[in-house]
């Protein structure tokens, strides 16, 4: 896994050194002074060696410092920590959506296997994976927000409320603080963005659930249940889901890459606070050292979660847990 | 819902009755018949095994007993008996009551049958968590003595296990725990041995065996394996293309069969006396239920087989002494 | 078989509604995609007038949008899976075929560019290197080559212990033949099944890029930007947001529903291999 890192920080680095131009202009806002600049030669090491340079980088990315955002006139490191906060509640609410309302039409499928309902949700699933996320976001918010007045359009909270700042993430703050009517706003403030980040994911987790549950469903150890005496509910949720959950926890470390990219879109539509907008705005002005600490960050998300799934993996299944290294 | 049998009722009464019974698979092409007629009855603590080639329909008749497949899937017609209540026509919540309480089952393939994510002693302890019988603790000692009645020397260390952690023949000792939790009334085990090496089979039916004088356990024994059920069965019934043939007491029928078909498997089983001698079979291949035949489904194959044999139903002759024999020209 | 056919075919109706769009636009419409024209901006669509689907804030013909947002959605996708395939399958090949040190190497970069989350590094080379046709195909390119090498790579491993792949070396076949008389012509079907739904996402990404405005370069039509252009109108011209969506559904829906279906077909087992 740490090879990996490194090899994905020699990637960007040999993208950024692949732009054309002095790399300390590309790094650099426009008004610096001198010797901002020199400052800044010393610090990525340019002017030495390649690999020293490399070197440096990630010397630099692993103390978090990616040096100063120009658009911002403020410290990268300190930009995506404001904001990484909102990403990771976006990404949480839609996962938790995805994942409920995906088990519960995947579990009635296979129950209903053959019938309507099992025919609607393929059809839907199919569907839901067809559509961008961008557009399921406006589509929401014309019903809902426009329409239906029933939702607010944008933003992670109204302006004026504040939500005391204990973990970044808004919801569990606000219960922590004792302010469950907070809680709510945000709440109705979430529900949006994580349903359109949610949709093709609930599609995708639905299908591999009813496939996973009838293939569960054959086998031998069902039987020795119902031999027990063991009521339909009892089999299913003590016996089938667990097993079934293996196939359907590997979907969903496969659809986490999909989840992160649709976050920065969902939150470009929605002005969602994250570093999805950070990473927008700092495309459009070819913001360098912002761009280069965003994707750092998003990357190692991705990985750091891909292990979180292999760690499920073993808690889920023992089989796994005696054979040692994974 | 019976009353309650006095003590005496329930000792002389057969635990198992089967009345007439046939089943038949729903699929999509119709109904397909699988066993027809089937007659027999298992008294308590008693031992009887329905012995049948692949194909004859004996995993159908365990199944249908404790109702696992939907009767959607699988239609029953006639009696089934249980303790004096019919269960071929009973609904969903009666059986659920019986099943692992008053009936329990073991099945072939010990690898797949138990949960692989669930430790052992969780696993046992259902069985008798579902039926609420015991408290907590005494589930716990419980599953000790269990464990230790089907030969395990350290049950606190098993419990902890899974079960991809133990060999074939350990599962299979694992499920007999989990069906006798309950002290059952019948036991039903469809071919437990023959998944299992020949020295796990001969231990396994030992256990079987003890543990069914101890708990005065009836066995319904569903196998293939004549030699096998020898030693260990009271009664034998043969099931031939989904119709009973012969039934009888174990010995009689192994030393003095009366239906062609169980004689012809006897003969056929190897023996150790004569040496050189070449393996005997019977020609010809089992007929499926399905496969129209009109009269003896084993006329075919029987070198007794006479023209009347052909023309119709072979209704079974009930001996005097307990025995039945479908046939028109039995062996004396 | 019959859940197949209904896919197939309803999928090639969605695909083949797009693909004539963009082959025949030019007969449906007269407008150019850029053609402004102030006097009629923001028309509801009206399948009997000039303007079937509408026009948008500058007056501009919807469908002579749309037109021009398939022929660029559909040909970027396209070069993308060539592109992408042809690499991807050819490296996958050589990788297995040739195992040791060189596919070790070869796997480390697969792991690293996978480690990457999708559109990053899409996003990451518009940005540095700017935006351009050339450029956004080889930012979509850059991570869809995966998936084949994956599945060429494993036809690779299982055909290198065959013994008509060592006969042929044996009688001095060289790489090249073997590899095209023994290793491709198995991954076709599987290769097909990667490509179409290949050709879907790189549609949705192209699409996301061009709305977030670093895709192709904006003077072009694109759904994309129809629909970021569109947005701040969309509560009185709903259609600005609602049309160039639908195009973008029915070819993505159209591409999954083949896909799905030539996956049920030719390649069942193959449920958790597409990237």
């Amino acid at each position: 896994m740490l090879v990996v890192l490194l090899l994905v920080c020699l990637t960007i680095f040999t993208m950024l050194r692949l732009v054309p131009g002095d790399a300390a202009e590309l790094l650099v806002p426009e008004d610096a002074t001198p010797e901002d600049v020199a400052r800044l030669r010393e610090q990525w090491g340019l002017g030495q060696p390649i690999f020293v340079q490399f070197l440096h980088f990630v010397v630099n990315a692993v103390r978090l410092d990616f040096g100063v955002s120009y658009r911002f006139r403020d410290d990268v490191t300190h930009l995506i920590g404001q904001r990484i906060g909102a990403t990771l509640e976006l990404a949480a609410v839609a996962l938790l959506i995805a994942i409920v309302v995906g088990l519960v039409f995947g579990i009635w499928a296979a129950l209903r296997k053959g019938t309507l309902v099992d025919g609607i949700l393929s059809v839907l699933s199919i569907a839901g994976v067809s559509a961008p996320h961008f557009w399921i976001g406006i589509m929401l918010v014309l019903l809902f927000s426009a329409n239906l007045n029933l939702l607010p359009s944008g933003g992670r909270l109204p302006y004026g409320i504040d939500i005391p700042h204990v973990t970044g993430l808004l919801i569990p703050d606000a219960l922590l603080s004792g302010r469950p009517d907070l809680a709510w706003i945000a709440l109705q403030y979430v529900v949006l963005p994580a349903t359109t980040l949610a949709f093709g994911m609930i599609g995708i987790i639905a299908r591999i659930t009813r496939s996973s549950m009838i293939d569960a469903g054959q086998e031998e150890f069902v039987f020795t249940a119902v031999a027990k005496g063991l009521s339909v509910p009892a089999v299913v949720f003590r016996h089938l889901l667990p097993n079934a959950l293996i196939p359907i926890v590997t979907i969903i470390g496969l659809e986490l890459g999909g989840l992160i990219s649709g976050s920065i879109i969902v939150e470009v539509v929605f002005s969602w606070p994250g570093i999805g907008t950070l990473l927008f705005q700092a495309v459009s002005v070819r913001d360098i050292p912002l761009t280069i600490g965003i994707v750092v960050v998003y990357t190692s998300l991705f990985i750091l979660l891909n292990v979180l799934v292999d760690l499920l993996y073993m808690a889920i299944d023992p089989r796994l847990r005696t054979k040692g290294a994974l | 819902m019976q009353a309650i049998d006095t003590a005496s009722e329930t000792e002389t009464r057969p635990v198992l009755v089967a009345d007439g019974l046939s089943l038949a698979v729903r699929g999509a092409s119709g109904l397909t018949p699988i066993v027809e007629d089937i007659s027999f009855a298992i008294a308590r603590g008693e031992c009887f095994a329905l012995i049948g080639e692949s194909g004859s329909g004996k995993t159908m008749i365990a199944r249908a007993i404790m109702q696992l497949l939907p009767k959607s899937l699988l239609e029953i017609k006639g009696r089934l008996i249980f303790q004096g209540r019919d269960i071929a026509s009973a609904d969903a919540a009666t059986m659920r009551s019986l099943r692992g309480r008053q009936i329990g089952m073991i099945f072939q393939e010990p690898m797949s049958s138990l949960n692989p994510l669930m430790m052992i002693g969780r696993q046992i302890d259902e069985a008798m968590q579902v039926h609420g019988v015991l408290d907590r603790r005494q589930r716990r000692d419980r599953v000790r003595q269990l464990l230790a009645d089907v030969r395990f020397d350290a049950p606190d260390e098993i419990r902890q296990k899974y079960p991809h952690e133990l060999s074939g023949g350990m599962r299979q000792r694992i499920m007999i725990a989990m069906a006798i939790a309950n002290e059952p009334a019948l036991l039903i085990a469809d071919e437990p041995t023959t998944a299992l090496d020949v020295s796990i089979q001969a231990e396994v039916m030992e256990i079987l065996s003890r543990l069914r004088r101890k708990y005065h356990l009836s066995v319904l024994f569903i196998s293939h394996d004549l030699s096998l059920v020898y030693q260990h069965a009271d009664r034998i019934g043969v099931l031939y293309s989904g119709v009973l043939m012969e039934t009888g007491p174990a010995q009689a029928l192994i030393h003095h069969p009366r239906h062609p078909y169980p004689a012809a498997l006897i003969s056929c089983a190897p023996r150790r006396r004569t040496a050189g001698q070449r393996l005997k079979g019977i020609e010809g291949m089992v007929p499926s239920l399905a496969a129209p035949l009109p009269g003896c489904r084993f006329a075919p194959r029987c070198s007794r087989a006479s023209d009347d044999c052909r023309a119709g139903r072979i209704a079974a002759t009930h001996n005097a002494d307990g025995t039945m024999v479908r046939c028109l020209h039995p062996l004396s | 078989m019959q859940w197949f056919d209904l896919k197939l075919w309803l999928g090639a109706l969605c695909l083949g509604a797009v693909v004539f769009l963009a082959v025949f636009g030019n007969l449906l419409t007269s407008h150019r995609p850029d053609e402004q024209n102030l006097m009629v901006s923001l028309e509801p669509p009206n399948l009997l007038s000039d303007y079937p689907l509408g026009t948008d804030q500058l007056g501009r013909d919807i469908l002579a949008r749309m037109v021009s947002g398939a022929r660029v959605s559909l040909a970027i996708a396209a070069s993308v899976v060539v592109l992408s395939g042809g690499f991807g399958l050819l490296l996958g090949a050589l990788s297995g075929y040739f195992g040791g040190v060189r596919d070790t190497i070869i796997q480390k970069v697969v792991e690293t560019m996978w480690a990457f989350p999708p559109i990053l590094l899409a996003i990451t080379i518009l940005a540095f290197f700017g935006q351009s046709l050339g450029n956004v195909i080889l930012a979509l390119s850059i991570q869809r080559w995966i998936p084949y090498c994956r599945i060429a790579r494993a036809q690779a491993l299982t055909l290198r212990g065959k013994d008509f792949v060592s006969a042929s070396r044996i009688m001095g076949g060289r790489t090249v033949w073997i590899m095209s008389h023994h290793i491709v012509p198995n991954l076709i079907a599987s290769a097909i099944v990667v490509g179409t739904f290949s050709m879907a996402t790189a549609i949705l990404a192209e699409a996301s890029l061009s709305f977030l405005g670093i895709g192709v370069p904006p003077d072009i039509a694109t759904y994309g930007g129809m629909l970021a252009d569109g947005r701040s109108y969309v509560t009185e011209a709903w259609w600005l947001a609602v049309i160039p969506g639908l195009g973008i559904f029915f070819t993505v829906l159209g591409l999954n529903l083949i896909g799905d279906a030539l996956r049920d077909q030719y390649d069942p087992k193959s449920h958790l291999n597409i990237g």
